[in-house]
């Protein structure tokens, strides 16, 4: 019996010893390989015109922009189905912007974020003034997020939805535009 | 084709009008909205009548959980304050359902309320009725009427949310100079990034 507490006893010295550097270890591998992944996507400025001109010169059929921020959660809950559309559609021709209107100092988390949810670029942030900003993607978009925008392949806005969005209601809009890519 | 193009363009007018049909500048204050008695921080229910002022009144939809409300906060406060004292009545109001951000609720406006030292009545729009009339879709959103209760103004108070140091049009108080001294607004209306108000069941 106090053998068997002496080798319980051994067991509790030794055992943290032994673990807690390969958990550790274990950990800081983990952390760093995150870090990489974090530090990989891109996230590029955007002014209102650049943006523009980003959405006419872009080779699509279909261009899809959704503004949204780390720390709106109806633009989290629907980020999940706009990065399966983003993937299902890639091949036909539609395109997907991700424009962030997060502060600047929230960057790390603005890459955290598109990371976690396997966004494919490009990936935005706005800058400059709000008003051209909201100006340019739609006059009538009160500026709350999220908004996402679909342009056709001459860059005319077509479709454009405030607040959260359904499957039908993201889907619609695209489809729409995809059989008729060609304002005229 | 051309039926498709038809359909394409009626779909996205709907689209249009359903999501920004709101108070337009020149349009009186709505009857609707300015008899709704509200709750204020300090328990009276106070409506936008009872606090018209005699060169105008400012209406300010805001919040406390949103980010830009929070940036600008002290803002608001300075700017809502420094307009009481111009004649302006100011009234500012939470039209959130606290169901969904629990901060939203008459105690968040209580302590928001202390936190920033405003001097005009923070009240809660307690079936979202006020911002539906209004067509307040986020915060913070601004609305100046003049002394005949005309809208003058509606936006953003300043250009830059972020940084206050790097303001360089601060259009609400543009707005009530102009007000004050008879002059039209420069700029009358503005666009911002903002929380869209989550309206409460009606």
């Amino acid at each position: 019996m106090k053998r068997d507490f002496f080798h319980l006893g051994l067991v509790m010295v030794v055992l943290p010893l032994v673990l807690v550097p390969a958990a550790s270890g274990c950990s800081r591998s983990r952390k760093a390989a995150k870090q990489e992944a974090v530090q990989a996507v891109q996230v590029t400025p955007v002014t209102a015109e650049a943006l523009t001109r980003l959405i006419r010169q872009t080779q699509a059929s279909v261009v899809a922009v959704n503004v949204w921020a780390t720390w709106c959660a109806p633009c989290a809950e629907e980020f999940p189905q706009l990065v399966w559309f983003q993937k299902q559609y890639r091949d036909v021709g539609v395109k997907f912007f991700f424009v962030s209107t997060d502060f600047e100092s929230n960057l790390p988390a603005v890459r955290e974020f598109l990371t976690r949810q396997k966004a494919q670029g490009p990936a935005y942030l706005k800058a400059g003034p709000d008003d051209e900003f909201v100006r340019a993607l739609s006059p009538s978009w009160s500026g709350a997020i999220p908004a996402t925008f679909v342009f056709d392949s001459k860059g005319i806005l077509r479709h454009f939805h405030e607040g959260k969005m359904s499957e039908k209601q993201l889907s619609d809009m695209i489809l729409d535009v995809l059989k008729d890519p060609v304002s005229s | 084709m051309k039926r498709l193009l038809f359909a394409a363009v009626v779909f996205f007018s709907a689209m249009t009008v359903t999501a920004y049909a709101d108070l337009s500048l020149g349009d009186p204050l709505p009857n609707n909205a300015a008899g709704v008695k509200m709750k204020n921080v300090d328990g009276r229910m106070v409506s936008i009548n009872d606090t018209k002022g005699e060169n105008g009144t400012l209406v300010i939809f805001s919040c406390n959980h949103c980010p830009w409300t929070n940036a600008w906060k002290h803002r608001i406060a300075f700017n809502g304050n420094w307009a009481l004292g111009k004649g302006i009545g100011v009234l500012m109001i939470n039209s959130n359902d606290p169901s969904q951000f629990p901060e939203d609720d008459f105690d968040g406006n209580v302590q928001r309320a202390k936190d920033t030292a405003i001097q005009f009545p923070y009240v809660v729009d307690s079936a979202s009725k006020v911002a539906r009339v209004f067509g307040a879709k986020k915060t913070p959103e601004f609305f100046l009427f003049d002394d005949e209760g005309k809208l003058v103004y509606k936006g953003v108070l300043d250009d830059n949310a972020d940084d206050q140091n790097a303001v360089k049009r601060r259009y609400v108080e543009e707005a009530v100079k102009a007000v004050i001294s008879g002059q039209p607004v420069a700029t009358p209306e503005t666009r911002s990034i903002g929380c869209s108000i989550k309206y409460r069941d009606e």
